[in-house]
């Protein structure tokens, strides 16, 4: 097999990916990089991201409410000196952004303005209209040509990582164009290939967002962490998934069910104030008033539409001139796709799977328990979001610990050679191309990928969805069991090299189905509820007792993961209630 | 009620077996609310496997979805089969670029013109790079604002007679960006991003045909920018024949 | 290499391909007359500055059959062509007032306007 020698090898090139790419080849121009995406860079996942990135910006704001405000909306189940690190370092990443080109939208001062969102109590998202996950893409992307030291390898798609010597010391990848493998040995490793809510029914991912990456560390002997948390996002277009960012709520859009009742207040967001209240109603944290819709549903409150029960996103009261200001893609979208115009007709919404909050666990360095390999963005759990991520804390996220990434794998790969068991690795590599062999050339496969993929997302959506029960999540392992078996008949109709699409969604759907594994087994095991995993079958509270931890699933085979937890860090803030509305002012106010 | 049907025509090419590329039909399910993706989802998931072309997003911002439909570049997941019901829907890989297989074309000379138009801010070197954000007011954002909504999907060189003729022509998404930094009031590399649009493939061998803004999908207007760093040029002449330049 | 690109033959009737191609053509295909026109109107001065006789020669050649039909193609070409113009002049010359983008329509409109008064001044001045 070909080997291409590199320093660093990253896999993925969205905004975490970039972001280290650069870190790198600013701070150590002579360490060469192999940028590995299985898709143009411009193509990532992040160019979805619609509503802004969070950074303290304003006099009256303060890095300890940014801090409170992302602890108490993880349910506690955050690291707390990351989040400290994170809170500190996040204007400076912005305004690097604003340095490279950024088009953040502007106040008449000339400054960067901020907008409201989800469970931040001061105005601090910033937002390049509402297509910030765009512009912040294409900006990284294009400031990355600047650095030679940058080699990217687009349309390689990555299948498994390369451990020897107990570190992670490469990468095997195909060349989509040629199908041609090739072997990456590199001195560290960066994963950076995004989330994986493709796992479920309804969900506002692209196509490629699969869990890769979570599989790959998963089969390589590295943990994945907390992936019990899943959020639901509460406003996304009933067929197709597509999102209608928060900041329709924090520009000042108001929730009705059929009465035309905002019944958030009926679910301790309140007071309804006419105006947005920051952390109120509307502007509650996200697995909040996606648990509301839930139950709006139960009491026969929502709407019945061809693709399911909706309630309404109603933006009429902004005006058109201010929509077409601050939510023009919003306007596109619900237009072409729903037949809405979001000035005259509220926009049907429900809630659709939206992040994951687990991922490959790392310390506040990015390192994971396997050495040489470091993840960073939405495939990894640094420990920033605990059991509930507020809106627009992501994007800053993969900036701050991108460097972060650039920088720690960049000292990594200066204190180890290359290895000198070129042979043991390739031999892997050999073994890597034989299973991919097998499921091209196989004949006597009855399964159909499009079949097991679809009783995995109905399945997950089934058991580890808004509500979760003992009995539905036992069968959601059970039934995840089965279709692993299944997975080893499917069999392809397509057996080309060249731009063999149906082979990457098979191997997607390997990950997937372990990265599912992982979520089903993570929660069933936690026995209580919190943040965005809300169990309805007698353990409604949240116990900090036991359950003050982060869970670790590793992999084990075909045997169900292991599941054990280790300590959460707590600095300076103790677990308390959390609460929104009114109430959340009077709090904070202490 | 039978299942309502749209017969969709494919134009298949598979390097490792086929000599050139032929159409093939498929009859799908016919819904009001399906985009032309939506119908080419269920053909690979339920007919035929090994179909490919590119999609991601599924709404119009990651660019990768481009083909001609019925001769007309367009996004496929943002296209719908209701506006060609109850005729044929017809899908050709994006003209003007080489097909790599079925409805997949290759766009590496795109990604090479784009690095070399320097498309990021420049600094001059003794600029010290402000503590906190550059100073934009509102009204210079406007000015290229437009400029930076480019998604890079190509349709502008699908549409674009030009790029048809001479495929090392710069082209419309290229320039475009270029044009993008050079009206940010924080750039200052115009002048180096002029030498390289003056060349013989820059900006000179467009005919301002105009097809290209025809078919962008996110109004960007490239056949503007282009015209503009065309008269941007003239001017940077005209200026280069003045006697007593100072500095460039 | 399993890979073979395919590059597929342009046709040489691309340019009937679609509206905006054949608008570039006509613009292109009135280049020529418009050119021709140009050279006419130059020998009209050279006629004139060789003296009354000469001129009149030239002006009665113009009213030749012939040269009316080649007047009439060359004046509905020139038409398309300045107004391909002008329809295209707004994405050359953007103009901007604070934070509003005047917009194409009424940059094209003005020009419209400029376009009819200066044609009727044209007419009504110059009239013979
Ligand atoms: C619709 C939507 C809106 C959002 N809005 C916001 C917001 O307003 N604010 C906010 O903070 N966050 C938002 N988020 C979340 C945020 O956008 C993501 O968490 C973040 O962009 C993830 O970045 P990433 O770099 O980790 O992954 P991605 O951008 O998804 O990139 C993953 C990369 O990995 C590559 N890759 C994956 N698998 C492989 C493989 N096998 N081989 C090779 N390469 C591979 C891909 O090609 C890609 O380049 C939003 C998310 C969505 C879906
Ligand atoms: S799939 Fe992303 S633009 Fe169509």
């Amino acid at each position: 097999m070909e080997v291409i020698k590199t320093d660093i090898a990253i896999v993925g090139a969205g905004g975490g990916g970039l972001r280290s790419a650069i870190a790198i080849a600013e701070q150590n121009p002579d360490l060469s990089i192999a940028l590995i995406s299985k898709v143009y860079p411009m193509r990532s996942h992040t160019v979805a991201a619609e509503g802004g990135a969070a950074a303290v910006a304003q006099e009256h704001d303060s890095i300890d409410y940014h801090f409170h405000d992302t602890v108490a909306g993880g349910d506690w189940l955050t690291d707390q000196d990351v989040v400290q690190y994170f809170v500190e370092h996040a204007h400076e990443e912005l305004v690097q952004l604003e340095h490279w080109g950024c088009p953040w939208s502007r106040k008449p001062d000339g400054h960067v303005n901020v907008r409201a969102f989800g469970g931040m109590k001061i105005e601090r998202t910033w937002f390049a209209a509402d297509k910030t996950g765009f512009h912040i893409l294409h900006t990284l992307f294009q400031t990355s040509m600047k650095y030679p030291s940058i080699n990217r390898f687009d349309e390689y798609f990555s299948v498994d990582l390369m451990v020897e010597d107990g570190r992670c010391q490469g990468v095997v990848a195909i060349e989509v164009s040629t199908g041609i493998m090739r072997l990456f040995l590199a001195k560290a490793v960066i994963m950076a290939t995004g989330g994986a809510g493709r796992v479920f029914r309804f969900n506002t991912n692209g196509s490629i967002v699969a869990g890769d990456g979570m599989g790959m560390a998963l089969r390589a002997g590295a943990p994945l962490r907390d992936m019990e948390f899943v959020q639901y996002h509460p406003t996304a277009l009933p067929g197709t998934g597509i999102l209608m960012t928060e900041a329709c709520r924090g520009e000042g859009g108001i929730l009705t069910n059929k009465e035309g009742h905002r019944y958030l207040q009926d679910y301790g967001m309140g007071p309804p104030d006419p105006w947005p209240r920051n952390k109120a109603m509307e502007l509650g944290p996200r697995d909040r008033i996606s648990q509301a819709f839930w139950h709006e549903r139960q009491k026969g409150n929502t709407i019945k539409m061809r693709y399911g029960d909706v309630v309404n996103l109603d933006l009429t009261h902004l005006g058109e001139k201010h929509l077409k200001e601050r939510l023009p893609f919003i306007c596109e979208l619900a237009e072409a796709y729903e037949g809405v115009n979001p000035a005259t007709t509220p926009i049907p919404v429900r809630p659709a799977v939206h992040y994951t909050m687990g991922g490959i666990k790392t310390d506040i360095t990015t390192a994971t328990p396997l050495p040489g390999l470091y993840a960073v963005g939405e495939c990894a759990s640094i420990g920033l979001h605990g059991a509930n991520r507020l809106g627009s804390n992501s994007l800053t996220e993969f900036m701050v610990f991108g460097r972060e990434a650039g920088k720690y794998a960049s000292e990594y790969a200066r204190s180890v050679d290359i290895s000198s068991n070129q042979d043991a690795i390739e031999k892997q590599a050999d073994a890597v191309e034989q299973k991919i062999m097998g499921l091209l050339k196989r004949k006597d496969g009855t399964e159909k990928i499009a079949t097991i993929r679809d009783e995995m997302t109905a399945t997950m959506e089934e058991g580890a969805g808004i509500y979760r029960l003992d009995e539905t999540m036992q069968q959601t392992c059970d039934k995840l069991d089965e279709l692993r078996e299944r997975y080893k008949k499917v069999q392809l109709d397509d057996d080309s090299s060249v731009f063999n699409t149906e082979l990457f969604r098979t191997i997607e759907l390997e990950s997937m189905l372990e990265t599912a594994r992982a979520m089903a087994h993570s929660a069933i095991n936690r026995k209580e509820s919190r943040g965005s995993h809300q169990r309805i079958d007698g353990y409604e509270t949240r116990d900090d007792e036991n359950y003050l931890k982060h869970t670790l699933a590793s992999y084990r085979g075909d045997d169900a993961p292991t599941i054990e937890y280790e300590d959460v860090c707590i600095t300076t803030s103790q677990p308390a209630e959390r609460v929104y509305g009114g109430a959340a002012e009077d709090d904070q106010d202490k | 009620m039978p299942e309502l049907t749209i017969d969709i025509e494919v134009l298949r090419y598979r390097p490792e077996t086929d000599d050139e590329p032929s159409y093939q039909t498929y009859t799908v399910p016919y819904q009001d609310d399906w985009s032309v993706l939506d119908a080419l989802n269920h053909i690979k998931d339920h007919m035929d496997g090994s179909i490919s072309y590119r999609w991601s997003c599924h709404m119009a911002v990651c660019g990768s979805c481009g083909m001609m439909i019925d001769d007309v570049p367009h996004l496929s997941c943002k296209t719908f089969l209701r506006d060609y019901y109850p005729n044929k829907v017809k899908l050709d890989p994006l003209a003007n670029f080489p097909i790599e297989r079925d409805l997949v074309v290759n766009i590496e000379g795109f990604l090479e013109k784009l690095e070399s138009v320097k498309p990021y801010l420049i600094h001059a070197p003794d600029d010290p790079l402000n503590e906190t954000e550059y100073l934009e007011t509102p009204a210079e954002l406007i000015r290229f604002k437009q400029y930076t909504m480019c998604i890079n999907c190509l349709l502008c060189y699908s549409a674009c007679p030009e790029f048809a003729l001479d495929p090392d022509f710069t082209g419309p998404a290229a320039l475009t960006l270029a044009h993008r930094y050079n009206v940010d009031a924080r750039d200052q590399g115009t002048a180096e991003r002029t030498r390289i649009m003056n060349t013989e493939k820059g900006v000179w061998p467009c005919m301002f045909v105009g097809a290209c803004s025809e078919v962008c999908p996110k109004q960007v207007d490239p056949a503007a920018a282009v015209q503009q760093i065309k008269v941007a040029s003239v001017f940077d002449w005209y200026k280069s024949l003045l006697p007593f330049q100072d500095g460039e | 290499m399993n890979r073979k690109p395919y590059i597929r033959k342009i046709p040489t009737t691309w340019w009937l391909q679609n509206g905006s191609y054949r608008a570039y053509m006509l613009r292109e295909f009135s280049s020529p007359f418009i050119a021709i026109y140009t050279g006419v109107l130059l020998v009209g001065v050279i006629r004139l500055y060789q003296g009354p006789e000469a001129y009149d020669a030239w002006l009665t050649a113009l009213q030749s059959p012939l040269s009316i039909g080649f007047s009439v193609i060359a004046l509905a070409l020139a038409l398309c062509h300045s107004l391909s113009w002008l329809k295209l002049l707004p994405q050359v010359m953007p103009i901007q007032f604070g934070e509003t983008k005047v917009p194409q329509a009424v940059l094209v409109g003005i020009h419209y306007a400029v376009f009819i008064t200066v044609l009727i001044i044209a007419i009504v001045v110059i009239k013979p």
